[in-house]
């Protein structure tokens, strides 16, 4: 007679398996490349010159604070832990929503809860999978520094801080899964809560008076933690006990209410607004609506924060004419001026806003596999009619978002007190768009060929090329494999024009992938 | 004149196995066709075909002379399905008005009147109605549409009794109106009650499409005889004959003249007839242990 708990224990594994080996392999590869540019970078040496750079404010803010890059393993900590842990914490909360209130969406929850499992065990089996995914993630980064020639101890706490950080992800997926309904609203609160927990973090390390603010993020506790500088130990008990507190209340929530439902939930009947609903067209903006809602907040909050640390950059380097030299010589040239440093800050607004045209996009993905097309499609619209509805409205809420963010980032620089035009912040942003039609192109082809998937490979393809684009040239790699990226081809708008060569193939590739798409998408079966 | 409805050789494969397998149907305006088959047999694939959701491996599905799919032939076609999936966050009235828009045509007047007969709360979010009441959406709409062609998958499960009879009439409704409609159900109840023709499949094949009482001569009647009537089994025309207390419980498939004939000689006290219900037509049909019938 097979073990009840351990049948689900089985099948949450096969829910979660191909997303978890994804970040896996994911953390390698960027711990992989981390150990190996600062070899190439001439080691402890190499780095000493950082000193002034890894202690300005600016700097701090984004990638956390540290005191020295004396290792392999202090410089992946510093360079890459900081936006690996918020891949890691993303991946773990989209997870969590997933098996927990995906499944009660789609009825399957049903099924094990009137079962012999029981409701509380099959929740606590899906908890500890979750939490084992985590342990694999934490696991992977351990082995793949300790290959890189770390300490063994250094190496097993940071790998074992990556694991709280994953649990923290895996904790806030599940609370969000008790209050929200349905799944996409629990993962948008969960993601909104962590970009929280990122920017207090980012704030806490922008300015000495806001240090206690780390105090209260697990990325402030990792920071905290600090494996390979100052190793604070005591660090990981919040890291580790909270996230599984967390858990353990989430676990007790689901016991007080219905399955189904959730704790917070809008009135289940509404006034009928038909006003978007007249075409296609309409309606692909109601659809997005909350999407576009929470995007433009979240990217807002970032323009400001990013805005607001252009001072701190700028002061430094009118008093430290040492500093600038040094900045231009580590390849942070651009950043000497409130100009560079906005241009910087836009290539990295360019990867959140194709994080985001993938995310409005594959949802007509998403409505095709789960069977929401079939009835639109039945009732007058084409497929080809649907897909260009959905891309008009990424293309124009994606220009218009931009431009918001453009105007916060302006407003943050204001605040701060540097003197700056909002032509720089509009003409950098203006320029993170030059991608957006080779993204769209590429998007179209691939939710066209795979619906299921498209998100995961968008989401894979990106995070890989802005790691060629970052590091390759750090490590020296081939032309041809830098060229593939195309934020290699991102010029620094507004200290330099943009690239409009690599911007017209770009959109060349993205008009055939495109029509690719369409071609396909519109032949190809519903449903299937 | 083109059908309301046709497929013509229509076959469709999925990895190497045929769903559906040359499959000839038609449907004309005013007809009620009912489509019966067990589970897996193909009727959701060829309506989704019809509806130029699937396209078709070789063959083709028409809709009022246009290949499906196309615009004209989805402006003039309505859906159900089994399993209605919409947004959760629409109310049943955005719904309903959604689906309207994009088909071009919604009477109001009778939109408000199937409201009230199927008694839903229009302003209740699709997330939050049962499953028998996401139905009654997709029907609502469908019905209000005044589609000249309905394609109904399984469109009453999920609803109570009542319903059924309201939906019904629906169907009567639209028959009067010249409106075509196929109705792939299990309900065999429905089917034989709405339906003039029924086509039947199995694993991929139209084993036949007939009348209702056409389908009966293929299974034939049943005649329950009491008295000394000796042995009727290798009379012309019986297929089978089983005893009863007092008598035989015989099946005759075609002409009972020859039964008949044999009775006459016999001491016969009664003799009572049934002709085949659909349900048994239908379990007949599909009986592995029976070959199909011709």
């Amino acid at each position: 007679m097979s073990r009840a708990p351990g049948s689900v224990h089985t099948l949450v594994w096969r829910q979660i398996r191909v997303p978890t080996v994804a970040i896996a392999v994911l953390v390698v590869l960027v711990v992989r490349v981390g150990i190996s540019s600062y070899s190439l970078s001439g080691g402890a040496r190499g780095m000493a010159g950082l000193r002034p750079v890894i202690e300005n404010p600016a700097v701090s803010a984004l990638y956390g604070r540290v005191t020295s890059l004396h290792s392999a393993g202090a410089f992946v900590e510093w360079k890459m832990g900081m936006f690996v842990a918020l891949a890691v914490a993303m991946w773990a909360a989209l997870m969590a929503t997933r098996v927990t209130r995906g499944s009660e969406d789609d009825g399957t929850w049903d099924l094990l809860v009137v079962s012999r499992v029981g409701r509380q065990p099959a929740l606590a089996s899906a908890m500890l999978v979750l939490f084992e995914a985590g342990a694999v993630v934490g696991a992977a980064t351990w082995l793949t520094l300790l290959s890189g020639g770390q300490r063994f101890s250094d190496c097993g706490l940071y790998g074992i801080a990556i694991v709280g950080i994953a649990w923290s992800g895996v904790a806030l997926g599940l609370l969000g899964s008790q209050f929200f309904a349905p799944r996409r609203s629990a993962s948008q609160v969960a993601l909104c809560v962590i970009g929280l927990f990122f920017i207090l973090r980012v704030l806490a390390d922008g300015s000495a008076r806001n240090v206690a603010l780390r105090w209260v993020s697990p990325f402030g506790w990792l920071e905290n933690v600090g494996a390979f500088h100052h190793r604070e130990v005591v660090w990981l008990v919040p890291l580790l006990l909270v996230p599984t507190g967390t858990a353990l209340t989430a676990w007790r929530l689901q016991r007080a209410r219905d399955v189904g439902s959730a704790w917070w939930t809008r009135a289940d009947r509404s006034r009928a607004r038909e006003s978007l609903l007249r075409t296609p067209w309409r309606f692909a903006w109601r659809e997005r609506w909350g999407m576009l809602f929470a995007w433009t907040v979240g990217l807002g909050v970032l323009g400001v924060v990013v805005g607001y640390l252009t001072n701190a950059l700028v002061q430094l380097c009118r008093t430290d004419p040492g500093y600038v030299k040094l900045l231009k010589r580590w390849g942070f040239g651009s950043m000497v001026t409130g100009r560079g440093f906005i241009a910087e800050a836009c290539v990295l607004f360019a990867v959140a806003l194709s994080f985001m045209v993938a995310a409005l996009l594959v949802s007509v993905g998403t409505d095709s596999y789960q069977g929401r097309l079939d009835l639109p499609l039945a009732y007058g619209t084409s497929r080809a009619k649907w897909l260009a509805s959905g891309v008009v409205t990424t293309v124009v809420a994606t220009a218009v978002i931009a431009m918001l963010c453009a105007l916060a980032t302006w407003l943050g620089v204001l605040v701060s007190g540097t003197a700056m035009g909002l032509r720089a912040p509009l003409e950098g942003m203006a320029n993170a768009l030059t991608l957006v039609p080779w993204l769209i192109g590429v998007s179209i082809l691939l939710i066209a060929l795979t619906p299921r998937f498209s998100f995961l490979v968008i989401a894979m393809m990106l995070t890989v090329f802005y790691i060629d684009a970052v590091l390759g040239p750090i490590m020296r790699w081939p032309e041809w494999l830098l060229d593939v990226s195309p934020f290699f081809h991102l010029h620094l708008v507004p200290v330099v024009s943009s690239n409009w060569g690599a911007t017209l193939s770009l959109t060349l590739i993205g008009i055939v992938a495109g029509a690719l798409g369409f071609g396909v998408f519109a032949r190809r079966d519903v449903g299937h | 004149m083109a059908h309301a409805l046709e497929a013509r050789k229509l076959t469709k494969v999925f990895g190497g196995a045929p769903a559906v397998d040359s499959l000839e149907l038609s449907v004309d305006a005013g007809e009620v066709v009912g489509f019966l088959g067990p589970n897996g047999a193909g009727k959701t694939t060829t309506l989704r075909m019809l509806l130029g959701l699937l396209r078709p491996t070789s063959g083709e599905a028409m809709i009022l002379g246009h290949r499906a799919g196309t615009a004209y032939a989805r402006e003039h076609a309505a859906y159900v399905s089994g399993d209605v999936s919409l947004w959760p966050q629409l109310t049943g009235r955005e719904a309903i008005a959604f689906l309207g828009s994009l088909h071009g045509s919604l009477d109001a007047a009778y939109r408000d009147r199937l409201i009230e007969i199927f008694e839903l709360d229009p302003e209740k979010r699709i997330r939050a109605y049962s499953k028998g009441n996401r139905q009654k959406v997709a029907l609502v709409a469908a019905f209000a549409t005044r589609a000249e062609v309905l394609l109904l998958d399984e469109p009453t499960s999920g609803l109570d009794p009542l319903m059924e009879r309201v939906f019904r009439d629906c169907i009567i409704e639209a028959q009067q109106r010249g409106q075509a409609v196929l109705l792939s159900s299990h309900m065999i109840s429905e089917v034989e009650h709405l339906c003039g023709r029924v086509a039947m499949i199995r694993s991929g094949k139209l084993v036949s499409v007939a009348d209702v009482e056409e389908l009966g001569a293929h299974v034939g009647t049943e005649f329950e005889i009491t008295g000394d009537v000796g042995d009727l089994r290798g009379v012309k025309g019986v297929t089978s004959v089983s005893a009863l207390p007092d008598g035989v419980r015989v099946q005759v498939v075609g002409s009972p003249d020859a039964l008949l004939q044999a009775l006459a000689k016999t001491h016969v006290t009664s003799l009572r007839t049934k002709e085949a219900s659909l349900e048994e037509i239908f379990l007949s049909f599909y009986d592995q242990s029976t070959a199909p019938p011709s």
